[in-house]
């Protein structure tokens, strides 16, 4: 069976989380490393921009830094999410580790099979948005704010978006990062926008669900849910010499800067 | 014009020193609703394989590496506005970019379109 590495880093602040998920894909190599899967969360409560998002254009930056709301910008795509109250998780792997499902649509089925199981495991009714009322509505529409678009391979509950992912694949390595919100923060995290986003009202979380659920208990439960839906061991691990030197380099050179955060460069 | 495709599915089409780079119909396909492109700045310097832009879909942003190496001549500012012109022809008006400087003997590390479409049935 193989072994992917488990690293679970705690809360994080937003540039170190965005570091250490680029650092886990920069020494990731194809035909040598194990795979990664890392949990973590978000402290302070940060919003995150998408790769090519104008977050000044998106973002009331004055509000913001008024409020002191940190904002950090995605290696990855997709809208702005106010991380607060989830359990965020990150994996990185080779396309090969897929199985026969190296595709993208086909990878986003694979690699987020195992948040179906975990709400599943809840006694939640999750699925695949496109696997349910595909004739709804139009799936896959570009929304500023990530919880009021819906995509084909978003988890959905009771026809409710929960949770967002997104992901970033380089030749040979895949990295994919989303979230399991514990309570619903998105009106917190409306006001910060510049335009309304109505689509995000139906976005729901655990709690709303009647799933009072605590951090680490829902994080053995992913840890289970992933073992058997990637037919996989988990391995708990810390990071190598060479993973946290990557990311403090990321961390002071990319993410801390307002270049890369509000210009999208680095 | 023969065209060549590359693993990672971008295509391009060499006329003299010249090529055309893209990504091939079944990328776009798979990637979904293309929202975003990040094209690569004129006169950036690539060498075959190299990462030579960015493109972003509503399931994934993922790099585009340069089939042939060369000096970049012109980029496809059309899609700076529609994005979506490379779900509606991603190896026709949505291509990338033009690359000139070519070395047609790079062209034996690529696919011709038959290799190609065998390479796809594997995946």
């Amino acid at each position: 069976m193989c072994e992917w590495r488990l690293i679970d880093t705690g809360p994080l602040d937003g540039p170190a989380n965005m570091a250490l998920d680029e650092a886990l894909l920069n020494c990731f190599q194809k035909d040598r490393s194990r795979p990664v899967l890392r949990l973590y969360g978000w402290n302070p409560a940060t919003l995150s921009v998408g790769r090519y998002q104008d977050a000044a254009a998106a973002l009331n930056l004055d509000l913001c830094r008024d409020e002191g709301v940190p904002v950090v910008r995605r290696m990855t795509g997709g809208g702005i999410i106010y991380h607060a109250a989830e359990v965020t998780y990150s994996l990185v792997c080779a396309p090969e580790h897929l199985g026969d499902r190296t595709g993208v649509k086909d990878g986003f089925r694979k690699l987020c099979g195992f948040l179906l199981g975990t709400y599943q495991r809840l006694g939640l009714d999750a699925r695949f948005a496109v696997d349910c009322n595909p004739d709804e509505e139009r799936l896959g529409e570009r929304t500023s704010f990530c919880f009021a678009g819906k995509e084909e391979f978003d988890v959905v509950v009771n026809d409710r978006k929960i949770g967002g992912n997104a992901q970033r694949r380089l030749s040979g390595a895949i990295l994919q990062h989303g979230s399991i919100p514990l309570e619903n923060r998105v009106q917190q995290g409306l006001r910060y926008l510049k335009e309304p986003a109505p689509g995000a009202a139906r976005s729901v979380s655990l709690a709303e669900l009647g799933q009072k659920q605590e951090c680490d208990g829902l994080k053995r439960l992913l840890v289970d849910s992933f073992q058997e839906c990637m037919g996989v061991a988990l391995a708990p691990e810390p990071l190598t010499e060479q993973e946290t030197a990557t990311a403090g380099k990321l961390e002071e050179y990319k993410y801390r800067c307002p270049k890369w955060t509000f210009e999208g460069r680095s | 014009m023969a065209k060549f495709y590359t693993k990672e599915h971008e295509w391009v089409e060499v006329a003299g020193a010249q090529a055309t780079v893209g990504i091939s119909e079944h990328a776009a396909h798979e990637l979904g609703d293309i929202t975003y492109v990040e094209l690569p700045k004129i006169g950036k310097s690539v060498k075959q394989f190299e990462t030579l832009a960015a493109i972003e879909s509503v399931k994934a942003a993922s790099d585009i590496y340069s089939p042939v190496s060369g000096k970049v001549a012109e980029v496809n500012q059309a899609l700076d506005a529609a994005p979506e012109l490379v779900n509606q022809g991603a190896e026709s008006q949505g291509w990338i970019c033009r690359v000139e400087g070519v070395n047609e003997a790079e062209l034996g590390a690529l696919m011709d379109a038959a290799a190609y479409a065998e390479y796809l049935k594997g995946l």
